[in-house]
């Protein structure tokens, strides 16, 4: 029954990413229409004044206006569209874990080892042990829900004739959001090991990339510009899919200059320009570039 | 024990040292997963310490009651339930009276006296442990008759400090503007609603106050001058200066935690979009691009990211990003209307309003990165959440009295209470550090 839902989540979101893919299109479609009508109301405003241009003018920035409201509608689907999908990727996540933990089974739903973004099973896990009979081996033991305020509760491990309580385990998404919210307070050192610890015990599951993020973030917050390159980098070279990718460009760029490297980070920031010219973040990158001149 | 069960205890351990670390003066160690209340006792307040009569003792110990009950901290005990007469109770004497609370299971109580010499007050409190049978510290405050009810306000921070470790809000003040005779002007008032008073007074419109994090200056838009300007107005000297005066909208600015960044939004170069500045007016930093309207920046605790509102994707929603325009992500997804986010002081909530529900706004609160959002108004039209400095309350607007006025709330949507009874429309408010 969890295997046939977990199938189902897998079905949903693979479907959900065609639907994403299609937007993206559909987006660059309409941004490039935006962009050269723009060229040519700006060839045509040049000329206005004479042969009848300005009526022209008129219609072509009408039109332009009319485009950019589209754009705005197919940007919020393409937002909408990806919110979807990064939430099916959570419920799939905690979904696994969870059939992991019950059953003890190397969950494998619908091929998930081809996509590259959906969750493995946790580490140690037995692969091969029967449903509803977990051993000692079986059933990776779990920590209490995170939260600074939880009294430590006595490991569900060492009663390994029973059944795991579920209810008392953190889930992938709040172990990150436990991470997350000490990131934000500015408590860099718990952001730090939370986002490590989930990283260690979710390695395959959808928010490893933006845990990657945030440790380079929370690096980047204490100013240790070194150690906030080295995870920038292992997000870049390691999930090149991944949204967060223009952003972590632009953080390790920021740290060379910090650095005082800066051959270095302009280097990365040429690179950011030159692989997403639409995103805001090469924008941005643009900017420190002139700045630097 | 396993490596993950040995590494998930060690962080939570550590977790448990450093809140310990952090709170080493505090008296009471309270873990509140809900809100468990601490059971005080506020003895003293003699009317015979005060030549007019009892009034002002009155006052000051309805004040001080309203103040402690309000910190979501204490639970006042009535003074029928002590088994002596609290009010007869002299400074100097209060220990005796201590092993009686203790058989209560009170766990602390503050002793009081106002004494008057001519215009001038005095007011003595002092801070228990009654568990302990511990003296936890005293203060005197002197001041005029009119400055009662701020004395004995720093007097209720003073029990919040000792008792918690945190600094209380009963000394902080709300800004909000108020739409009066074809004028909109910014007006400051206690936290608790008393002593209003005017900040602008140039019968234009002005809108947006925003405290610096400091609290001696209040970032403000003001059509003054016909264009809507951003203005600095310092609140100890009463200066103003002129920050922000681009063609078109110069509004809705959000300080930094370090008061060294103002965001605010511009419509200099086609769209309304949002730029950092200093507040002397230099550095002017773009963060976003295009020809949507982002306006309403907000500050993460830590200074690195901001919360905002952006109808980029057709619709007005929430988005965040950092400091350098960059990592954008977007926060909301449900209803057609979600904007006016602020970010707790403590870091944990973004409050906000959203039209979600179907007929008007109301007041909601999410996590950073967007989860468990939870609705914390029901009653009338709710909009302009914004936090106290402790992340214990909030102040907002509603509609419910059939007129817009400023209310005050915990956290949880609990306690809600009216502030502003002047006749005229009072919203968008701000919170004093």
């Amino acid at each position: 029954m969890v295997r046939y839902f977990v199938w189902l989540l897998f079905v949903g979101t693979a479907l959900l990413s065609n639907a994403c893919m299609v937007k993206t299109e559909e987006f660059q479609a309409l941004q490039q229409d935006v962009r050269s009508l723009r060229g040519d109301v700006n060839a045509v405003a040049k000329r206005a004044g004479g042969d009848g241009g300005v009526s022209r003018s008129t219609d072509l920035v009408a039109r332009l206006e009319e485009l950019a409201v589209e754009t705005r509608m197919v940007q919020g689907q393409l937002e909408e569209a990806n919110y979807r999908l990064s939430e099916l990727s959570k419920r799939l996540d905690a979904t696994e874990v969870k059939v992991a933990r019950l059953s003890g089974e190397a969950g494998r739903p619908g091929g998930t080892s081809g996509t590259g973004q959906l969750p493995a099973p946790l580490p140690g896990v037995a692969p091969q042990a029967g449903a509803g009979q977990p051993g000692p081996s079986t059933g990776q033991p779990l920590p209490p829900r995170g939260g600074t305020s939880a009294l430590p509760q006595a490991p569900t491990a060492t009663v390994p004739d029973k059944p795991v309580m579920q209810g008392s385990l953190p889930s992938p998404e709040e172990v990150y959001t436990k991470a997350l919210n000490d990131y934000h307070k500015g408590n860099y050192d718990l952001a730090i090991s939370g986002f490590k610890s989930y990283l260690t015990f979710y390695p395959k599951t959808s928010l490893v990339p933006n845990s990657q993020y945030w440790l380079g973030e929370s690096y980047y917050g204490q100013r240790k510009y070194r150690e906030a390159i080295r995870e920038f980098d292992k997000l870049i070279k390691e999930y090149p899919d991944s949204a967060k990718v223009p952003a972590a460009m632009l953080k390790q760029g920021n740290a060379y200059l910090e650095l005082n490297e800066k051959a270095q980070g302009k280097r990365v920031l040429q690179e950011l320009k030159a692989k997403f010219p639409n995103s805001g973040d090469a924008r941005r990158a643009q900017d420190v570039l002139q700045g630097l001149q | 024990m396993t490596r993950l069960a040995r590494i998930i205890w060690l962080l939570v351990l550590s977790s448990g040292l450093l809140a310990v670390g952090a709170s080493a003066q505090v008296d009471i160690t309270v873990t509140r997963t809900v809100i468990q209340r601490i059971p005080i006792a506020v003895v003293g307040l003699r009317p015979s310490g005060v030549s007019g009569g009892g009034d002002l003792v009155a006052q000051a110990l309805s004040v001080l009651v309203d103040d402690l009950e309000f910190s979501t901290v204490f639970e006042v005990l009535p003074a029928s339930f002590l088994p002596f007469d609290a009010r007869q109770v002299r400074l100097g004497e209060e220990e005796k009276v201590l092993p009686s609370l203790n058989h209560l299971k009170v766990q602390a109580m503050v002793v009081a006296e106002l004494t008057q010499q001519g215009k001038d007050l005095t007011l003595e409190g002092r801070v228990y442990n009654v568990s302990r049978g511990v003296f936890l510290g005293g203060k005197r405050y002197l001041g005029e008759v009119t400055a009662i009810r701020s004395m004995v306000h720093r007097l209720a921070d003073e029990v919040v400090l000792r008792l918690t470790g945190e600094r209380g809000v009963a000394s902080t003040r709300i800004a909000y503007a108020s739409a009066e005779k074809g004028a909109t002007e910014l007006y400051l008032m206690d936290y608790d609603g008393h002593n209003p008073t005017i900040a602008t007074g140039n019968r234009s419109i002005n809108l947006s106050p925003r405290f610096s994090p400091d609290a001696k200056l209040l970032a403000y838009t003001s059509y003054r001058d016909g264009n809507p300007d951003l203005y600095l107005l310092n609140l100890e000297t009463g200066r103003r200066d002129k920050v922000s005066a681009s063609p078109g909208l110069n509004i809705a600015p959000g300080w930094s935690p370090t008061g060294q960044w103002l965001a605010l939004s511009l419509s200099k170069d086609g769209g309304t979009n949002l730029y950092l500045m200093r507040p002397t007016g230099g550095a002017l930093r773009r963060l976003t691009n295009g020809h949507a309207i982002s306006v309403s920046p907000s500050f993460s605790p830590n200074g690195r990211q901001i919360v905002f509102t952006s109808d980029r994707g057709g619709s007005p929603q929430i988005y965040m990003m950092d400091l350098e325009g960059a990592n954008l992500e977007r926060l909301t997804f449900e209803g057609e209307y979600n904007a006016s986010a602020r970010w707790s002081p403590r870091g944990d909530k973004i409050a906000f309003a959203s039209n979600r529900g179907g007929g008007g706004f109301q007041i909601y609160l999410m996590n950073p990165n967007g989860t468990g959002v939870q609705q914390i108004t029901t009653v009338g039209v709710n909009e302009d959440p914004a936090w106290s400095p402790d992340g214990r309350h909030l102040v907002f607007t509603s509609n419910r009295s059939g007129r817009k006025d400023i209310y005050v709330m915990h956290a949880d949507g609990s306690g809600q209470k009216r502030l502003t009874r002047s006749g005229s429309k009072s919203f968008a408010p701000d919170w004093s550090p």
